[in-house]
């Protein structure tokens, strides 16, 4: 081969090499600025979010459609957008595990124990449904206090009318009755060709002793067993607000939020202790504000006491009886003309 | 030199002037991405101190109140100071309020009729780069002061700002 023909051959290796090693430079610099780029909107539509939760969680009983770009996730700490996760902090917030499509409905309301222990943030979407099959006063306390926006329906516990509850286009069907496992639908069997992940049942029933504590299964699934839904967990719970919080979660975000609620409720209820505590200590007033504070300090350290346990019906009963004795000493000090203690 | 070696020369020699504006083209991009960068964590560091402002106001533990009645904007005196004990004092209380305001000093400087501070929470960095404070003005209830009535509630109003200092 010649001299020449060996340069001629070189110089398009050469143009061919440079050529590929430029491409493959400004390819590299596009993916990693589209990957830059994505990571940065996911931030700042996640940071976006945070601060309508935030505002949400403040505008107590007030509810907002917001616009979402795109599926939400939601675990116990915190929410995922595009694969960004963004933590809440403290804030309690109830959800189902996934919220797709373009709208998320707000709702907050405080948890009165009896005095504010926290703001309950309740999220929910319009494509998941809730079924209030009305058997008890609570279910349809609990019907009356979901936000009209949200997809919910009340229907009477008569069996033609349960059997007629049939699919719909939603994500998510969640059938709420006043609990008691003989009482347990297996009559709705429009439902039967949904999953276990399309449709759940909870059921709600408030303590006999008649006080502020509610009992709430999450039922499971069976399909094709012969009983369609077996209790799952069961936790005992406190306040009306709370027991609502269960209908918007599922089993397991509902178990983790609740832990840090009753977390929050020994912290809370520590400074109102100590804040009694204060209160009796500089009294110079009649005695019976003294008994009245004295009385108010022993509920709340029984209340944070029980706060410290798992979540059983009976601690949440024992809850609920000192928030009477507790709410009845607050009344009784605002009447005496004296500080009240909450 | 041959004629086509001086055309090799030149082909490399084009290639060294396009990398060479490619690189400081780079070192341009580079610097004003930084300084974006720099001007985005400002504004997020103001951010999350008006965001952790905001919490605290609105939080229980804080806010002054009679019979749940929310007196917005105050700060209870007793309350504030059973929770800077309770902070102190409690590890698992702190760790807990940590997830919510995580590095911060929150403190409430009371104004008038006397100046006064008490510190409610405060967890400094070893090192941070800069700190941004943020005041909100507030009505500090002292329910001790026997005699009078502060808005609706029993005890005494005194004027003060919450100061919420944030580090990074």
């Amino acid at each position: 081969m010649r001299r020449a023909q060996v340069q001629v051959q070189f110089t398009w290796i050469f143009s061919l090499f440079a050529g590929a090693l430029i491409l493959l430079f400004f390819i590299t610099f596009i993916l990693r600025q589209k990957d830059v780029s994505e990571r940065g909107l996911s931030a700042e539509v996640s940071a976006k979010l945070d601060a309508v939760l935030t505002l949400a969680q403040s505008s107590l009983q007030t509810s907002n459609n917001v616009t979402i770009p795109g599926d939400l996730g939601f675990d116990c700490t915190g929410f995922v957008y595009g694969g960004a996760r963004r933590p809440y902090g403290n804030a309690l917030v109830f959800a189902p595990g996934l919220i797709q499509g373009k709208l998320l409905i707000t709702y907050a309301d405080g948890w009165d124990v009896p005095y504010r222990a926290s703001n309950l943030l309740y999220l929910t979407s319009p494509r998941v449904r809730y079924i209030f099959l009305n058997n008890s006063e609570t279910v349809h306390s609990l019907f009356e206090a979901m936000p009209d926006a949200a997809t919910k329906q009340s229907v009477e516990w008569n069996i033609t009318l349960m059997a007629s509850i049939m699919p719909r286009n939603d994500d998510y069907v969640r059938i709420i009755l006043g609990a008691s496992s003989s009482t347990l639908p297996s009559y709705l069997p429009g439902l039967d060709a949904l999953s276990p992940e399309e449709v759940g049942v909870l059921g709600v029933s408030r303590s006999v002793s008649e006080t502020d504590a509610f009992t709430v299964t999450f039922y499971t699934r069976n399909p094709g067993a012969p009983v369609m839904y077996s209790p799952g967990e069961v936790f005992g719970v406190v306040g009306e607000e709370m027991a609502l919080a269960a209908v918007y979660s599922s089993a397991e975000l509902f178990n983790c939020t609740y832990s840090r609620a009753l977390d929050h409720l020994e912290h809370i209820t520590a400074v109102y202790y100590q804040r009694s505590r204060d209160l009796l200590a500089s009294y110079r007033g009649p005695g019976t504000c003294a008994q009245l504070y004295g009385a108010a300090g022993s509920s709340l350290s029984a209340i944070r006491r029980e706060a410290q346990r798992p979540p059983t019906l009976m601690s949440a009963e024992a809850i609920a009886a000192n928030m009477t004795a507790l709410a009845d000493a607050n009344q009784r000090l605002k009447l005496f003309s004296c500080p009240t203690v909450y | 030199m041959r004629r086509g070696e001086l055309g090799m020369i030149e082909a490399v020699m084009v290639l060294v002037v396009f990398f060479f504006l490619l690189a400081v083209g780079l070192m341009v991009y580079n610097g004003l991405a930084g300084r974006g960068a720099v001007q985005r964590s400002q504004e997020a560091l103001e951010l999350r101190g008006l965001r952790i402002a905001r919490l605290a106001m609105t939080f229980p533990e804080l806010q002054c109140s009679v019979s749940n009645v929310i007196q917005e904007n105050c700060v209870d005196q007793l309350k504030a100071s059973a929770m800077s004990s309770l902070l102190s004092s409690d590890s698992r209380a702190r760790q807990y309020y940590y997830d919510t305001f995580q590095e911060a000093r929150i403190r409430v400087r009371q104004v008038y009729p006397t100046e006064e501070e008490f510190v409610i929470y405060e967890r400094e960095p070893a090192e941070y780069r800069r700190s941004e404070a943020t005041y909100l003005p507030v009505i500090v209830y002292d329910p001790l002061s026997s005699g009078g009535t502060c808005l609706t509630l029993h005890g005494a109003c005194h004027f003060g700002t919450l100061i919420v200092e944030v580090y990074q």
